[in-house]
């Protein structure tokens, strides 16, 4: 054993050596797009935390003043304040993680289905989700709101919490992610006397940590920043959402651009924590592991 | 099968609704004044408003709940930028607003809103006081809204600038060939330093305005005069005495902000500007002295002669408790609750000596010259026509004079292509020149 | 011949009981709320309607409007070229951003972040922002493109032929870092020994890109471009914060037809016709492409 491990390691060794030389030109010019774009992708957000805290009327000054004259720390006080900003965030909250709970467990079952049990209607009925893809919300939303108003939905965030379940790109992210599975697996299974839902709950699902993830991310992000939704469905101020909230600082004689951008900063955060966190289910490398 | 089966029972699922809400619509509510009630019996009302006036309707309901116990009226209010979508959206659900405010020309084609002749008849109320607006407002020759504020353009100055510079303050009697002269006075400086003669707001009224000064509609078969009109705004920005329409847009700039900065001599906006400039005073932001003056007029026109666009407050049809939502609806836009908003700043649709007083206050507040808005004479913004969606026209206007601001089509292609689609729209009903 | 037909009807029959039953959740709140919105808004797009009072039933009238509505025409021109303008370009660049920062760098975690940052940021704040940059007398852009000797720059925003440009580029900023996901969950599904099989046979990282990383991951590319495409006939938010439709009407694209024909003109009749050929438009996009997928994807 040892011998052939010697007589294999061998060559890779030399290998890497000389490619090692290479690698660091490449990898520094790598690191060098890498962080260029990672600027120009961040650059906006600090001029957001930035116009956060300044007065209003220095905001739109020329040239660009990075850092306010005086740090305004009483903006995010206002924001939080002058409105019941801690309710918005619990009732985005809750509408974010029930949704997202709810559609991974309604869209794998059903991507499942699709991919993996062969029934003749299957590439039918898939196509007609996909399609239904294709239109844009506006279209939907009268019939949906008075639909919802019937079941008496309205104004109740059961409303958005329903919508957001149902939306087919959870179907369609997971039927393409599993149809990446090999079925020599699931047939092992099947021999082993494993039923359909033991091989969804036991195999299926916990190689699927790079798409939950994704969706995870996805649905808890269109949640959260949801506003024609809440906008249609809640009147209620106490049931109101974060977007909504935040429109308040949006009349129509003025628009206060330093409580926006500090309502807006506050509202990021969230997000920006699921999706730091959700990241780690992309570094592991699970598939591999499933091969083995 | 089994899927067309239950494919077919939705589809009947949903003609049933859209049939609902049709007949839903035209069915219930001729709310016409019918036997008596019990006057002391408990009546419970929803209305919506606007957010920037929910605070002073909240206040007006205080007052009028002290003559009216049993009366009991909450409020709803949403974002400015979707309140229309909203209430409709509401509304066409079955949520019952007894009243709602709003412009009429937004609300009117619902066909919900009621006509309020015979309750202004039983109530015997004055009407004088509304003006030369109560008849323009006329939709098929029958009421059907009363305004609780007039929204008039003025001229704002900024006097501590005029003084800086030794320059006489606007006149009260200036043409628009003045107020270009006397921007361009005031223009100076650069970058930082910057002094902009005046600011208009991207609006297609700021443009437009001095056509509509003259007597003729939007919806004109012939819109020469409006080319005049937007000859007026290209030349301010060639003298750069404004900000061009482009930076205006991109930078999102606001009036408010703009003028409250202190760099702008003249600011042409509407009546709401005084309650926002007061405000500003109060939190210390704007740190300058400040007047009005009626806004500039064409050659050959009155002086004080502007632009209104009324906001009234409308009553649903289907109101199931019709006599007390008018009660509350003459109180609001009646002498009480014109004496209240006045005094608040707003600019109402009711007027009378005791409202001007309301309104003037006791002369320590800015601006000095607030008697101007009482007398001025006012146009409608909007032709208030059945058919005719303002929304679209001004649209229209927007778009193409837009084009013209920016240099890429000159005013008479933009005029033409603006008939053009005018026509296209509505002109072929009611152009009259 | 007659026992396999015997065996494959019970067994089609059993598969079909057990693929209802995992569909059951799904399939009911889609009829419900998805289905059945389109096919009512199908049937009012040969309505004419303001939301109260009677409907009344026009037959095509609406779609026959269509064809001579110079608004719809636009908006769907522009609509196509923003299509053609975005959508390579940010599946692009998310698949090329998604391969560098899949292993091998240090804090890759934080750069990530980074890249998704605009994705999560608010409309509103996007637009304000990108509005400075592209400010044609006193944004960066230009005064960089001014101080290099053209005189006269792009009016960016405020230009009606660079109107649409512009927001392509913000939506490509804005939508990069959602695509670099999905690339991202799809290189997890390639397998490590692939990579080192064609390390030992030398193969250099161009070659490995282009002969292990994109066949192996053609499934999510074709997931990426479906989504893709749709998404870009779909936006709106970004339009009505940054431009408004405008200047005129050069970024006035089929959604923001449709809203405002519906919500600012009170006609949902016609504007369900609108979304209706929209709706058409991609689909048979997508079905060319689904054609296709048997051709260039791997499963």
């Amino acid at each position: 054993m040892e011998l052939m491990n010697l007589a294999t390691e061998a060559p890779v060794y030399t290998a890497n050596a000389k490619r090692k030389k290479k690698i660091s030109i490449g990898k520094m010019f790598r690191y060098l797009v890498i962080i260029l774009v990672s600027l120009a992708m961040v650059l906006p957000f600090v001029w957001m935390i930035s116009a956060s805290l300044k007065a209003e009327t220095e905001i739109f000054g020329f040239p660009i003043k990075w850092i306010p004259e005086t740090f305004r720390w009483e903006n995010y006080k206002n924001v939080w304040t002058t409105v019941p900003f801690h309710l918005y965030y619990l009732n985005t909250l809750k509408i974010a993680v029930i949704t997202t709970i709810l559609v991974i467990i309604n869209s794998s079952l059903a991507g499942y289905a699709f991919a993996k049990i062969k029934f003749p209607e299957s590439n039918k009925i898939f196509f007609i989700y996909v399609a239904t893809m294709m239109i844009p919300y506006q279209v939907m939303m009268i019939p949906q709101f008075m639909l919802m108003n019937e079941l008496g939905l309205v104004n109740s965030h059961w409303s958005l919490i329903i919508l957001g379940t149902v939306n087919p790109f959870g179907v369609f992210l997971f039927r393409q992610f599993f149809l990446s599975i090999p079925d020599e697996l699931l047939e092992a299974a099947r021999i082993d006397g494993l039923n359909e839902f033991g091989i969804y709950w036991r195999i299926i699902m916990p190689l699927s940590k790079p798409a939950i993830a994704t969706l995870v991310i996805f649905s808890f992000m269109h949640s959260w920043n949801d506003f024609l939704g809440p906008l249609i469905y809640l009147t209620s101020d106490n049931l109101y959402t974060l977007q909504l909230g935040i429109q308040h600082f949006i009349t129509e004689y003025n628009t206060e651009y330093s409580l926006l951008m500090a309502a807006a900063v506050s509202a990021v955060i969230p997000t920006i924590i699921v999706y730091f966190l959700a990241q780690d289910h992309f570094i592991k490398g699970v598939a591999s592991s499933g091969i083995k | 099968m089994k899927k067309v089966i239950s494919l077919l029972a939705l589809l009947i699922l949903f003609l049933g609704l859209l049939a609902g809400c049709a007949s839903g619509g035209t069915e219930k509510g001729n709310a016409e004044p019918k036997e008596k009630k019990d006057p002391n019996a408990k009546v419970s009302l929803k209305m919506a408003v606007f957010p920037a006036d929910e605070a002073v309707f909240k206040q007006g309901y205080e007052n009028f709940k002290k003559d009216h116990p049993n009366i009991d009226i909450t409020f709803e209010t949403f974002p400015q930028q979707q309140y229309y979508e909203k209430i409709r959206m509401q509304l066409s659900g079955g949520e019952g607003y007894d009243l709602f405010t709003g412009q009429l020309d937004n609300m009117v084609d619902t066909g919900i809103v009621a006509p309020l002749d015979q309750y202004i008849k039983d109530s015997g109320m004055d009407v004088a006081g509304y003006g030369s607006m109560y008849d323009t407002y006329k939709y098929e020759g029958k009421v059907m809204s009363l305004p609780y504020r007039k929204s008039n353009w003025m001229l704002y100055y900024n006097k501590t600038l005029f003084d800086e510079k030794g320059v006489e303050y606007p006149s009260d009697d200036m043409t628009w060939d003045d107020f270009r002269e006397l921007a361009k006075k005031m223009t100076s400086g650069s970058g930082e330093n910057k002094v902009y003669g005046a600011f208009l707001q991207q609006w297609p009224q700021t443009w437009y305005m001095s056509a509509v000064q003259n007597g003729s509609s939007v919806i004109d078969k012939d819109l020469t005069p409006f080319k005049e009109a937007l000859e007026v705004r290209i030349n301010l920005e060639k003298d750069g005495s404004i900000m061009p329409w482009s930076e205006q847009v991109t930078t999102g700039a606001h009036y408010n902000a703009a003028f409250q900065k202190g760099n702008i001599a003249m600011n042409m906006i509407g009546d709401w500007h005084v309650a926002q400039l007061r405000q500003g005073e109060k939190d210390g932001t704007v740190k300058f002295d400040w007047d009005v003056v009626p806004i500039p007029h064409p050659e050959g026109v009155a002086k004080n002669t502007s632009l209104a666009l009324p906001v009234t407050i409308m009553m649903n049809k289907n109101t199931k408790h019709a006599e007390e939502a008018f009660e509350f609806l003459q109180y609001m836009s009646g002498k009480e609750g014109a004496e209240l908003l006045a005094s608040q700043g707003y600019l109402t649709g009711y007027m009378d000596k005791d409202v001007e007083a309301a309104y003037l206050g006791d002369g320590t507040q800015k601006p000095t010259n607030l008697h101007y808005f009482l007398e001025t004479k006012e146009y409608p913004e909007y032709p208030m026509l059945p058919g005719v969606k303002n929304v679209v026209v001004e649209q229209i206007f927007k778009q193409e004079g837009e084009l013209a601001l920016l240099g890429q089509k000159s005013v008479d292609e933009a005029i033409k292509e603006i008939t053009k689609r005018v026509k296209g729209e509505y002109a072929s009903k009611y152009g009259e020149k | 011949m007659n026992p396999s037909k015997k065996v494959n009807s019970k067994s089609i029959r059993r598969n079909r009981l057990i693929a209802y039953t995992f569909l059951l959740p799904s399939i009911i709140g889609f009829v419900l709320f998805i289905l059945g919105p389109v096919i009512a808004s199908f049937l009012m797009s040969f309505t004419s309607w303001n939301g109260f009072g009677v409907v009344e039933f026009i037959g095509l009238d609406n779609y026959k409007q269509l064809l001579s509505d110079e608004n719809f025409k636009i908006s769907f021109i522009n609509s196509i070229l923003f299509m053609v303008i975005s959508v390579p370009i940010t599946l692009f660049l998310s698949m090329i951003i998604a391969v560098a920062l899949n292993q091998g760098i240090r804090f890759v975690k934080v750069f990530r972040t980074a890249v998704f940052l605009p994705y999560v940021t608010a409309t509103i704040a996007v637009a304000a922002v990108w509005q400075l940059i592209f400010n044609p007398t006193m944004g960066p852009i230009n005064g960089a493109l001014m101080k290099f000797g053209i005189e006269q720059p792009p009016g960016w925003l405020s230009s009606p032929t660079w109107a649409l440009i512009s927001v392509s580029i913000v939506y490509i900023w804005h939508s990069v870092g959602y695509y670099m996901i999905l690339f991202l969950a799809g290189l997890q599904g390639i397998p490590d020994y692939l990579y080192e099989a064609a390390e030992l046979d030398g193969a250099g990282p161009v070659r490995k890109f282009f002969n292990i990383t994109v066949p192996m991951l053609s499934p999510v590319l074709f997931f990426t471009t479906i989504i893709g495409i749709i998404n870009s006939f779909k936006i709106f938010d970004l339009i009505y914060v940054l431009t408004g439709g405008g200047p005129g009407r050069s970024t006035h694209v089929l959604v923001y037809d449709i809203y405002n024909t519906a919500f600012k003109q009170f006609e949902y009749g016609y504007a369900s016709a609108m979304a209706y050929v929209l709706f058409m438009l991609i689909l048979i996009i997508s079905i060319i492409q689904f054609r296709g997928q048997k051709k260039w994807v791997n499963y």
